[in-house]
C-alpha cells in the first residue's frame, strides 16, 4: 500500500472507530438492507395473476 | 410423389407463394401475418441469397401434434411438412446436383458456412409456422447484443451436415397450443440440453400444464395457460419454477432477467398489451413470450446509476424474444415512458416497451408490453434465488460507498457490479482462458472444489474487474452461502483486510447479509482459495 492508501486507511479507521462514523455506518447498512426488501417481495405473487390464463 | 427438393433464389414474394403453396392456406392470409413482414426484414438482415424446400419433411413436433389432435379430423390434413432452408450463398438445381452426384464437394463445406437455418411449414390453412431455427443478428462492431439462450442444432438434408446457432421457435396453432405453450417450447428447447430433460411436443407441454389444474372448459383446442399451470408444466419435466411478478419497476425487471439470461437459463416474459388509440391506452389481452436474448447500451463495463447501486444490468435496452405472434428474436424495447392506463376505474402510470406488435385495429409503434410476471425454470439444485444475492451485495456496496464518501482519499472509486448466476465450469473456463489471471493463486482456484451452480458478484472499475464475491447457488438462505473472494486488484482486498479488522465490523451480527463476506476477510489474512 502506497503512503497516501495508507494514511486514507488510517483516516478510515479513526472514523469508524468515532461515534459518528458508526453511527452513519449502521444507518446506511441499516437502509440498504429495508430497500433490498422491497426486492424480495417480488417473490410475493398476486394471487389473481396466477390464475389468469396468457391468451393471445 | 413431387420433387424431393426445390431451389429458388430468395425473395420476398417467393417466400410468400412457397408459404402459400406448401400448407393450405391462400395468399391473403399469408400476406396478412405479421410473420410474413418480420421474415421480410430478418432475411434481409441476415443478406438471404437462397431458399432450399425440402418436400414431405416428417416434423417430431408435429407429428405428436397430428398423432393427438389432427388425424381424428373428419378432413384430412396431412402428416408430413416442408421444411424451407436458408442460406447467404447463391447456388441453383444445377450446383446442388453437382452437390449430390458427388461431382462437386466444395459446395458442401460453403453450404455450410453460409447456412441461415429453417423453417418447418406446417400443411395447416392458418397457422403454418411450425419449427423455426433461425441463426441471430450478427454481432456488429461497438454494438452489445448477447444471445445467451441459443443452441447448437444439427441439421440433416440429404447427406449434408448442417449446423445452427438458435433457439426453436413456433407459433402457437390455436389448437393444441395458445402463446403460452409456444413460449414453454421454446424453453424447454433450451432447457432440456442445459439441464437434460426430455423436450416435449406442444401438444405433450398443455397435457402437462393441465394435468393437476384443469382448464374451466375444455383443453383442446386451447385457448391459454395461466401462470400456474405453465408452472405445473414446468415441473412436469422435473425443473423448479421460480415465478416473480415484476411490480412496474423497471430496476427488478432488468437485474431479474439479466442474471438468468446471462447464466443461459430462458426466461418466460407474461405481459399484458395495450394499444393507443384515440391518445388512451387500450387493454388488448395477455401474451406470453420466452426471452432468448438482450442488448446493452454501451459497453457492459460501465453501469447505470440507479437505487443507490449500479448495475450493468441497469443498462438493458432491449430484449429480444421469441413472440409467436411476431417472430423469432424479436425486439421489445425501453424506450417509452411510463403509459398512462384506467384499470378498474383508477388511473396507472405502468413501465412498458415498444413491440413489434400489430392488430387489425392497432399499426405497428401502437402496441406496448406492460411486465407483469418472469418465470423461471430452475434445475432444482439452484435454491438460491437472485434477491438474496441482490440484498448481500446491496449492502457490502453501501458500506463501500459510505466509507468513501467520508474518506475521499480511499484508492477506490464508484463499483459497477455484474451480478449474475454460473457454473462451475463456465467459472474455471472464463479463469482458464483469461490472460489478466496468472499465477499460483489463481492455479489454487482451478483445483478448489466448488459447488455446481454459484452466483457470480464481480465490482468492475473502470475497464477492469476489481473482485468477485462468489456464492454457492445450492446452499440454503440462512446458511453460509459465501464461497470466497477472486482477488483481481490485491491492493484493494488488502484495504479490504485492513478495514474490516476494526472493532466495528466484528461487532456487525451474523445476521447482516454482509457478514459473510466481512468476517471471510478477517479471518483470512492473506489471499486464500478453497480446499
Amino acid at each position: 500500500m502506497d503512503e497516501r492508501s495508507k494514511k486514507a486507511v488510517d483516516e478510515a479507521k479513526e472514523w469508524l472507530a468515532s461515534r459518528k462514523g458508526q453511527d452513519s455506518l449502521l444507518q446506511v447498512i441499516k437502509e440498504a438492507e429495508k430497500r433490498s426488501s422491497e426486492f424480495s417481495e417480488c417473490r410475493q405473487i398476486d394471487p389473481k395473476l396466477l390464475k389468469e390464463p396468457f391468451t393471445i | 410423389m413431387g420433387e424431393p427438393f426445390e431451389i429458388y433464389p430468395y425473395s420476398i414474394e417467393r417466400l410468400t407463394s412457397i408459404l402459400v403453396e406448401k400448407s393450405i392456406s391462400n395468399t391473403d392470409i399469408i400476406e396478412n401475418k405479421l410473420h410474413l413482414l418480420y421474415f421480410q426484414e430478418y432475411f434481409q438482415h441476415l443478406e438471404t441469397k437462397t431458399i432450399l424446400v425440402e418436400n414431405d419433411y416428417i416434423d417430431k413436433d408435429f407429428l405428436e401434434d397430428y398423432a393427438s389432435y389432427y388425424v381424428r379430423c373428419f378432413s384430412e390434413y396431412k402428416r408430413k411438412c416442408t421444411r424451407l432452408h436458408f442460406f447467404k450463398k447463391e447456388f441453383d438445381l444445377e450446383d446442388f446436383n453437382s452437390l449430390l452426384n458427388k461431382k462437386d464437394q466444395t459446395l458442401s463445406e460453403k453450404l455450410q458456412q453460409d447456412y441461415l437455418g429453417f423453417i418447418v411449414v406446417k400443411p395447416l390453412p392458418l397457422t403454418i409456422i411450425g419449427r423455426t431455427c433461425l441463426t441471430t443478428y450478427p454481432q456488429e462492431e461497438g454494438e452489445e447484443r448477447y444471445f445467451p439462450i441459443t443452441r447448437k442444432y444439427d441439421v440433416h438434408l440429404f447427406g449434408l451436415h448442417l449446423l445452427v446457432d438458435s433457439l426453436g421457435f413456433q407459433e402457437q396453432d390455436n389448437v393444441v397450443a395458445a402463446c403460452a405453450t409456444s413460449t414453454l417450447w421454446s424453453v424447454f428447447h433450451q432447457t432440456g440440453i442445459l439441464f437434460h430433460h426430455s423436450i416435449l411436443s406442444p401438444v405433450e407441454i398443455t397435457k402437462a400444464a393441465t394435468k393437476q389444474l384443469p382448464i374451466e372448459t375444455r383443453t383442446f383446442p386451447n385457448k391459454g395457460l395461466s401462470s400456474e399451470q405453465m408452472a405445473q408444466a414446468i415441473r412436469g419435466v422435473s425443473l423448479e419454477p421460480l415465478l416473480v411478478e415484476v411490480k412496474n419497476d423497471e430496476y427488478y425487471l432488468k437485474s431479474y432477467l439479466y442474471a438468468y439470461l446471462r447464466s443461459g437459463i430462458p426466461v418466460i416474459f407474461g405481459i399484458e398489451l395495450f394499444g393507443i388509440r384515440d391518445n388512451r391506452y387500450k387493454l388488448i389481452g395477455r401474451h406470453a413470450a420466452a426471452v432468448a436474448g438482450y442488448r446493452l447500451h454501451g459497453k457492459r463495463t460501465t453501469g447505470v446509476v440507479e437505487k443507490d447501486v449500479q448495475l450493468v444490468s441497469s443498462k438493458i435496452s432491449k430484449i429480444y424474444v421469441h413472440d409467436d405472434q411476431v417472430g423469432p428474436f424479436s425486439r421489445m424495447v425501453f424506450d417509452s415512458p411510463k403509459i398512462e392506463v384506467t384499470e378498474n376505474g383508477e388511473e396507472k402510470n405502468l413501465v412498458a416497451l415498444s413491440t413489434s406488435w400489430k392488430t387489425g385495429e392497432y399499426p405497428i409503434g401502437s402496441v406496448k408490453a406492460v411486465p407483469k410476471i418472469l418465470l423461471i425454470p430452475m434445475y432444482h439444485k439452484i435454491r438460491i434465488s437472485f434477491d438474496v444475492i441482490h440484498k448481500t451485495i446491496r449492502v457490502f456496496n453501501s458500506i463501500l460507498e459510505e466509507l468513501k464518501e467520508n474518506i475521499a482519499a480511499l484508492p477506490y472509486e464508484r463499483f459497477c457490479w455484474d451480478i449474475y448466476l454460473t457454473d462451475v465450469n463456465k467459472l474455471k473456463s472464463e479463469i482458464l482462458d483469461s490472460k489478466a489471471l496468472k499465477g499460483n493463486y489463481y492455479r489454487g482456484i482451478l483445483l478448489g472444489n466448488m459447488p455446481r451452480f454459484i452466483w457470480r458478484a464481480t465490482a468492475i472499475q473502470g475497464d477492469s474487474p476489481v473482485i468477485d464475491l462468489l456464492f454457492d447457488a445450492t446452499d440454503i438462505e440462512q446458511g453460509r452461502y459465501f464461497i470466497l473472494p477472486i482477488e483481481y486488484k490485491k491492493s484493494f482486498s488488502d484495504l479490504l483486510r485492513w478495514l474490516f479488522k476494526e472493532d466495528f465490523f466484528g461487532k456487525i451480527p451474523r445476521n447482516n447479509p454482509a457478514w459473510e463476506i466481512i468476517h471471510w476477510f478477517r479471518k483470512n489474512k492473506e489471499r486464500n482459495t478453497v480446499s
